[in-house]
C-alpha cells in the first residue's frame, strides 16, 4: 500500500500533507504515530464523567493533530465536535458516532499499513 | 666456696641447739637412770636391812622361845638319876615346838623317846679325842647354860640338818639350880628352820642364809674365826651337810675386808641393831644381821638378799616411767619448738610477705623517682635510700645536709632555680614550710651529664617525722625525672597556640576575603557606575553609548559572576546544593565548554588542544550544568595563570567499570605558573589564592577550587592535582557516570540513503574510535591513515559500485593534507557523496578554500554521532529542498525557536520542519513553561517564540502576556507569533492583544513561517 493509498483510504488530504511534509517517509513517520496520542481517549473519558473543559481540550487537540496529519476525514467531526463544546452546547449524538466510526477506520487503516510495510 | 662454708655455718647453726638441747636430756636421763638405780637398791637395799633386821630378830625370837619353852620342859621334868633310860615326866610332856625332845644324861648317854612308838632309843654321845670327848652342848648344857645348836639329823630315812636348842635339867631332890641331872635337847625339825629363812620379795623369793660364826679368843676379846653356813633359804640337799664358808668365792682381802666389817658390827652387836650391807654386782643388796640370842654359843648370822631381777624390774620400770616421763617431756618440748617454730614461720612469713610487697613498692617508687635522700634536719645530715645513689658517682652517698643543697642547687640549669631552691631547702626553710604540711614539691629544670637536652625534675620533699613541736625532725626527699609530663605540657600548649593561631588565619582568612570581596565587588560596580555617568553625558554620541554599554555590560558580567560564586559557595556551605540529574550528550558538553573557554585562550594567544579516547557514548546522565562548571573553572585557571602562548591540554578519556558505569576522566593540563607546595594544601580551601605578583593581577574570588571541589564531591567523584612552580599544573577529574544508550534504528540514514562511510586521518587511534561509533550506529565504516590509501580505497568502491557515501577527512595529515585529500576524492566521487573535514582547529581561515575543494562541512573533533546527524542533515536539507539554504529565500535559517505546544505529535512535527529548514527549537509543553524556559535563557538566545494557544495550565495568551511583563530587555522585543486552527478575527485581536506579534494558522507549513518570519523582520528593520 503506498502513502497516497493510505491517504485515500482514511480520507485524508495527500496533497497538501506531503506539501508540508516535504517527503513521504516523514508523513508516513508522523501519521504512524497518531495511534499514540491520547487525544480521542481524553475526549471520550472527559464526556463520560461530564468533564466539559477537559473534553474540549482533547477534541481540540484530536482536531489539531488531525489537521496537522491531514486526516480530514476524521477532522470534519472532531471540528464540529469541539466548536459545539467551546461553545457550550451539547455535542451531537451524529458526530460523535461519526468521530467513532472514523477514528476506529483511521486506526485499522494505519495498522494494516504499519504491517504491510513492516 | 664461701657460700657453702656459710650454709654449713648455717646448717650448723640451726642444729646446734637441738643436739645441745638431745644431749643435755639424754644425759639428764642418764643421770636419772642412775640415780634411780641407785634410790631403787638403796631403798632396796634399806627394804632388806629391815627385812633382814626382822628375820634375824624372828629367829632371835622364835630361838628365845624355843629356849624359854625347853627351859619349861626342864622346870617341868626331873628325871630320876639312879635310873637311866628317858625320863618318865617327858614322856608325859607333849611339845608343840619341837619335833621331840631328847634327854642326855649326865653320864653322856642320849636317850630318845618315840612318842608314837614307844620306844626308848640311847645313844653315847661321848666321843674321844673332841672337845675332850663331849659335844659343845653337853658341856654347856651341864654348866647350866641353854643354847642352840645344829646337827645333822640321824634319821634313818634321811640325813637332815636340824636345829637343836638344848638346856640342863636338874635333879628332883635338889630343886631349882641345884644340881644338874642332864641336858633335854629340843629338836626343831628342818622345816622349822627353813620356816625362819623363808622370805620373799614382791612374790620372788628371796635368798636368805643362817651363818654361825666360829668364834675364838675369851669372851672379851672374841674374834671371828670362821664363818660358817648353817641355813640356806636355797640350799641343795648336799650342800646341807657340809659348812659353807661364806669366804669361798671370795679374794682373800675380800675375805678379810668382809670378816673385819662383820667384825664391827659383831662387838657392838649389843649396843646396836645394826647389820652390814653387802652389794653383789650392780643390783644386788645383801645384808648381814646377827639375831639376838644369849642362849647360843656360837653367834649367827643372817644373810638376806634382794633378788637382783626384782631391783633390775624396779629399776626398769623406774626407768621407763621416768623413759616416759622424759619422753613425754621431750614430746611436749618437741611440741613447744614446734609451735615456736611454726608460729615463727608464720610470722617470718608475714614478715617477708610485707617485705617483698614493701620491696615492690619501693620498686615501684625508684622507677617513679630517681632518687631518695633521707636528710635528718636536728643532725644535719643526708643519706640516698632505697638502693639509689647519687646522679654524680663522686658524691658521696651520706654526708652532710649542706653538701646535698649544693649538689641539688648545682645541677639546676636556670639561675631562677638554683637561687630559688638554695633558699628552700636550708633546714629552717623546710622546718617552717613543713609546719602547715607534710609535703612541699619544686620543679626545676635541670642541666644533664653529658646529654645536650636538660631534664625536667620535681623534688618531692617529704616529712617523716616531728619533734615535740612539731618541727620537721627528719624528711625524705624524692626527686622525680618529669621531662615527659613537662614536655607533654608544653606540648598542648604549642597545639593550644596552634589552634589560636588557626582560629586566627581562618578569621583573617574571613576579613581578607570580605575585604577582597569588597575591592572585587566595588571595582566592577564603580566601572558600571562610571561608565554608566558617562553614557549620561555621551548620550548624542552613538559610538560612546555602545562602548560604554558594553563596558557597563561587561563589569555587570564580572560581577554576576562573583556574586554567583558567592552564593554558592553558601549553598555548598550550608548543604542546600542539589544535583539536577538529566540525560545529555558529551559532544553538547564539549561545545559549551570550548565557547566558553577558546574566546579566553585565543584572547591569550594560548594553544588550546583537546584529546578524547575511548569515548564509547555520547549521551550520560548527570547534571551537565554542574559539570561544565567544574571544568571550565578548571580550564579558565589554566588559562588565568598560564602566561601568553602557552598551552593548554584537555583530555577526556573513558573507562568501562562494573555494570554499566562509566568512569570519565577529565584531565586538564598546562604549562604555567604552576603552585606551590604550600598553596597545594590549601587550594581547595574557601577564600585562600595564590598571592604573588602574577597573581595579584587575576581577578578572581578564590572560591572556584572550593566550588569545584565541592561539587565533585557532591558527584562521588575525585579531583587530583599536580604541579610544580614554574613547570605548570596537572588537575585529573574522575567522575562516574551511566551512559544513556539509544538503540540506533538506522532510519535517520535510511532517510538520507546514507550506508558507507570512510574515516581518513593519520592518527589511527581517531580512526579506530570513530568508525567504531559509526558501525556502532548501524552504519559501514573503513579507515584509511593517509590520503593515498584514502584514494586507492574510494575508488576501489566506486570500480565495486558500492562508492562511500561519506568521507571523514582529518584536516592536519603529513604529506597530504585534507583539503588536497578531498580535492583528490570528489574528482573519483563526483557530485553524490558528501566530505566532511574532522578538525580540531579553526576552521575559518580554510572555508572559502574548502568549499573550492569540495568539502561539505566540517565537523570539530572529538567526532560524536549526534553531531555527524545534525551536520548531514544540515547539509541535505541544503541540498535537497530548495531556498532552504539561509539568504533572502530562507529566512528561519539558523534560528532557535522557542515552540509551546503541549500535544507530542505536533511539536515533533514542527521542530523536524523547522530542522529541515535549518532551524532549531526547544520545545516547552505549556504555556507556564514557555514563560520560564524564557526568563531563564541567557538574552538573545532565542529569536523567535511559537505560541500555541490552546494549552493545559498556561494558555498561550497569557503566557505571552508573561513574556512580555518579563523584566528585561529582550521580553519586549522576542518576535512572537500564535498558532491557531482558527482563523477568526478574535483569535487574531486576542494573540495580539496578549503582545504576540504574529499569528499563524494550523497547521503550520514552512512557507506560511517563512513568509510570516519574513515580514516580521522587514517591520522590525523599519
Amino acid at each position: 500500500m503506498t502513502v497516497r493509498q493510505l491517504y485515500d483510504k482514511v480520507g485524508g488530504d495527500y496533497e497538501n500533507t506531503l506539501a508540508r511534509f516535504l517527503t513521504e517517509e516523514r508523513m508516513v513517520r508522523f501519521a504512524l504515530k497518531f495511534p499514540a496520542d491520547q487525544s480521542y481517549a481524553l475526549l471520550k473519558n472527559s464526556l463520560e464523567s461530564g468533564d466539559m473543559k477537559e473534553a474540549f481540550r482533547g477534541a481540540h487537540t484530536l482536531k489539531g493533530v488531525c489537521q496537522n496529519l491531514g486526516f480530514t476525514a476524521l477532522y470534519e467531526p472532531a471540528h464540529r465536535v469541539t466548536e459545539d463544546l467551546r461553545a457550550g452546547n451539547q455535542v451531537k449524538e451524529e458526530d460523535l458516532r461519526e468521530l467513532e466510526e472514523r477514528y476506529k477506520e483511521l486506526l485499522d487503516a494505519l495498522r494494516a499499513f504499519g504491517e504491510s510495510n513492516a | 666456696m664461701e657460700t657453702k662454708e656459710n650454709q654449713k655455718l648455717k646448717i650448723l647453726r640451726k642444729y646446734l641447739p637441738l643436739v645441745v638441747v638431745i644431749a643435755v636430756v639424754a644425759i639428764f636421763f642418764a643421770v636419772f637412770m642412775i640415780n634411780n638405780n641407785k634410790r631403787v637398791v638403796r631403798q632396796n637395799s634399806e627394804f632388806v636391812a629391815e627385812t633382814t633386821k626382822q628375820t634375824a630378830s624372828r629367829i632371835g625370837s622364835e630361838l628365845t622361845s624355843a629356849a624359854t619353852s625347853l627351859m619349861n620342859v626342864s622346870r617341868l621334868c626331873k628325871p630320876d638319876v639312879d635310873n637311866d633310860g628317858y625320863p618318865e615326866d617327858l614322856k608325859l610332856i607333849n611339845s608343840v615346838i619341837f619335833e621331840n625332845i631328847d634327854y642326855v644324861s649326865i653320864e653322856g648317854v642320849q636317850y630318845r623317846y618315840n612318842k608314837e612308838t614307844k620306844e626308848e632309843t640311847s645313844f653315847s654321845i661321848l666321843t674321844a679325842g673332841e672337845n675332850g670327848g663331849e659335844p659343845t652342848y653337853f658341856t654347856e648344857g651341864k654348866l647350866g647354860k641353854t643354847g642352840v645348836y645344829t646337827a645333822i639329823s640321824d634319821d634313818v630315812i634321811r640325813t637332815s640338818r636340824v636345829l637343836n636348842v638344848y638346856t640342863p635339867v636338874y635333879k628332883k631332890e635338889t630343886g631349882l639350880q641345884d644340881e644338874v641331872a642332864g641336858v633335854i635337847i629340843g629338836r626343831f625339825p628342818e622345816s622349822k628352820l627353813l620356816e625362819f629363812i623363808t622370805q620373799s620379795f614382791f612374790g620372788q623369793p628371796s635368798a636368805v642364809y643362817l651363818y654361825s660364826l666360829n668364834l675364838t679368843g675369851d669372851n672379851d676379846n672374841r674374834q671371828i674365826d670362821d664363818i660358817m653356813l648353817l641355813l640356806g633359804s636355797d640350799e641343795n640337799d648336799e650342800a646341807q651337810t657340809e659348812k659353807v664358808s661364806l669366804f669361798e668365792n671370795f679374794t682373800e682381802e675380800q675375805a678379810a675386808q668382809l670378816k673385819s666389817d662383820l667384825q664391827g658390827i659383831f662387838d657392838r652387836r649389843n649396843e646396836s641393831r645394826d647389820g652390814l650391807m653387802y652389794s653383789f654386782g650392780a643390783n644386788s643388796t645383801a645384808y648381814f644381821s646377827f639375831v639376838p640370842n644369849d642362849h647360843n654359843e656360837h653367834p649367827w648370822l643372817v644373810l638376806q638378799t634382794f633378788p637382783a631381777s626384782v631391783t633390775a624390774e624396779m629399776t626398769k620400770e623406774v626407768n621407763m616411767e621416768g623413759l616416759q616421763l622424759g619422753l613425754g617431756l621431750i614430746l611436749a618440748l618437741a611440741l613447744y619448738i614446734f609451735f615456736l617454730l611454726a608460729f615463727g614461720y608464720l610470722e617470718r612469713k608475714k614478715i617477708v610477705d610485707e617485705n617483698i610487697d614493701k620491696t615492690h613498692v619501693v620498686n615501684a617508687l625508684t622507677r617513679l623517682y630517681d632518687r631518695f635522700v633521707y636528710v635528718n634536719l636536728d643532725r644535719n645530715v643526708y643519706r640516698y635510700v632505697a638502693e639509689t645513689v647519687p646522679e654524680d658517682a663522686d658524691f658521696a652517698v651520706e654526708g652532710e645536709y649542706g653538701q646535698f643543697i649544693k649538689s641539688v642547687t648545682d645541677s639546676c640549669k636556670d639561675d631562677y632555680d638554683k637561687d630559688l631552691l638554695g633558699e628552700k631547702l636550708k633546714p629552717e626553710q623546710l622546718r617552717g614550710d613543713l609546719k602547715q604540711t607534710e609535703d612541699l614539691r619544686y620543679k626545676y629544670r635541670s642541666s644533664q651529664r653529658g646529654g645536650d637536652k636538660p631534664k625536667w625534675e620535681e623534688m618531692t620533699v617529704i616529712c617523716l617525722s616531728r619533734d615535740g613541736d612539731g618541727n620537721a625532725e627528719e624528711v625524705l626527699f624524692a626527686r622525680q625525672n618529669i621531662s615527659d609530663i613537662k614536655e607533654q605540657e608544653l606540648h598542648n600548649q604549642g597545639v593550644l597556640k596552634e589552634a589560636l593561631r588557626a582560629a586566627e588565619d581562618a578569621n583573617r582568612a574571613k576579613s581578607d576575603f570580605l575585604s577582597n570581596m569588597s575591592h572585587d565587588i566595588r571595582t566592577p560596580m564603580n566601572a558600571v557606575i562610571g561608565f554608566s555617568t558617562l553614557l549620561e553625558k555621551s548620550y548624542d554620541k552613538p559610538e560612546k553609548v555602545l562602548e560604554y554599554s558594553r563596558k557597563i555590560n561587561s563589569s555587570g558580567q564580572h560581577l554576576l559572576g562573583i556574586i554567583n560564586d558567592i552564593l554558592d559557595m553558601s549553598k555548598i556551605e550550608s548543604g542546600k546544593i542539589t544535583l539536577n540529574l538529566s540525560d545529555f550528550k558529551l559532544s553538547e558538553l564539549i561545545d559549551e565548554i570550548s565557547s566558553i573557554v577558546l574566546p579566553q585562550v585565543k584572547a591569550k594567544k594560548q594553544q588550546f588542544r583537546l584529546h578524547t579516547y575511548d569515548l564509547h557514548h555520547e549521551e550520560y546522565l548527570g547534571d551537565k550544568l554542574r559539570l561544565t562548571q567544574i571544568l571550565n573553572n578548571i580550564l579558565s585557571n589554566a588559562v588565568k595563570y598560564t602566561p601568553e602562548g602557552g598551552a593548554i591540554d584537555f583530555t577526556i578519556r573513558s573507562e568501562k567499570k562494573s555494570g554499566n558505569i562509566e568512569d570519565l576522566a577529565f584531565v586538564v593540563k598546562d604549562n604555567g605558573i604552576g603552585m606551590s607546595a604550600d598553596f597545594l594544601k590549601v587550594i581547595y580551601e574557601p577564600f585562600e589564592r595564590a598571592s604573588d605578583k602574577y597573581t595579584a593581577s587575576v581577578q578572581g574570588t578564590g572560591l572556584g577550587m572550593a566550588i569545584t571541589k565541592n561539587l565533585i564531591d557532591l558527584m562521588g567523584g575525585t579531583i587530583d592535582v599536580k604541579s610544580k612552580p614554574g613547570e605548570g599544573t596537572c588537575f585529573t577529574v574522575h567522575i562516574q557516570l551511566r551512559p544513556v544508550e539509544h538503540v540506533d534504528d538506522g532510519q535517520f540514514w535510511k532517510d538520507y540513503n546514507i550506508k558507507r562511510t570512510l574515516v581518513v586521518d593519520d592518527e589511527k587511534d581517531v580512526c579506530k574510535n570513530v568508525t567504531e561509533l559509526l558501525k556502532y550506529a548501524t552504519l559501514e565504516a573503513d579507515y584509511c591513515t593517509d590520503g593515498k590509501s584514502a584514494l586507492e580505497a574510494v575508488k576501489k568502491s566506486v570500480k565495486a559500485g558500492t562508492p562511500y557515501d561519506i568521507v571523514l577527512i582529518d584536516l592536519k595529515m603529513p604529506d597530504m593534507d585534507g583539503v588536497e585529500t578531498a580535492r583528490l576524492l570528489r574528482g573519483v566521487l563526483g557530485e553524490k557523496a558528501s566530505l566532511f573535514i574532522l578538525t580540531a582547529y579553526d576552521w575559518e581561515y580554510i572555508e572559502e578554500e574548502a568549499e573550492r575543494a569540495g568539502i561539505d562541512a566540517f565537523m570539530s573533533k572529538p567526532f560524536f554521532i549526534s553531531a555527524f546527524k545534525q551536520t548531514i542533515s544540515r547539509i541535505r536539507s541544503r541540498v535537497s529542498e530548495d531556498g532552504a539554504k539561509g539568504g533572502a529565500g530562507n529566512p528561519i535559517y539558523g534560528m532557535l525557536f522557542l515552540v509551546a505546544e503541549d500535544n507530542e505529535i505536533n511539536s515533533e512535527i514542527i521542530s523536524e520542519l523547522l530542522a529541515v529548514s535549518g532551524a532549531t527549537c526547544d520545545i516547552a509543553s505549556d504555556g507556564e513553561q514557555a514563560v520560564e524556559m524564557f526568563s531563564s535563557s541567557p538574552a538573545g538566545k532565542y529569536d523567535m517564540i511559537l505560541m500555541d494557544v490552546q494549552m493545559p495550565v498556561m494558555d498561550g495568551n497569557a503566557a505571552a502576556k508573561a513574556i512580555r511583563a518579563l523584566p528585561r530587555e529582550d521580553a519586549k522585543t522576542i518576535l512572537i507569533a500564535a498558532m491557531t486552527a482558527n482563523a477568526f478575527a478574535d483569535d487574531k485581536k486576542r494573540a495580539i492583544e496578549a503582545g504576540m506579534n504574529a499569528h499563524i494558522a494550523k497547521p503550520v507549513s514552512l512557507d506560511v513561517l517563512k513568509a510570516t518570519v519574513a515580514s516580521l523582520k522587514e517591520n522590525k528593520e523599519n
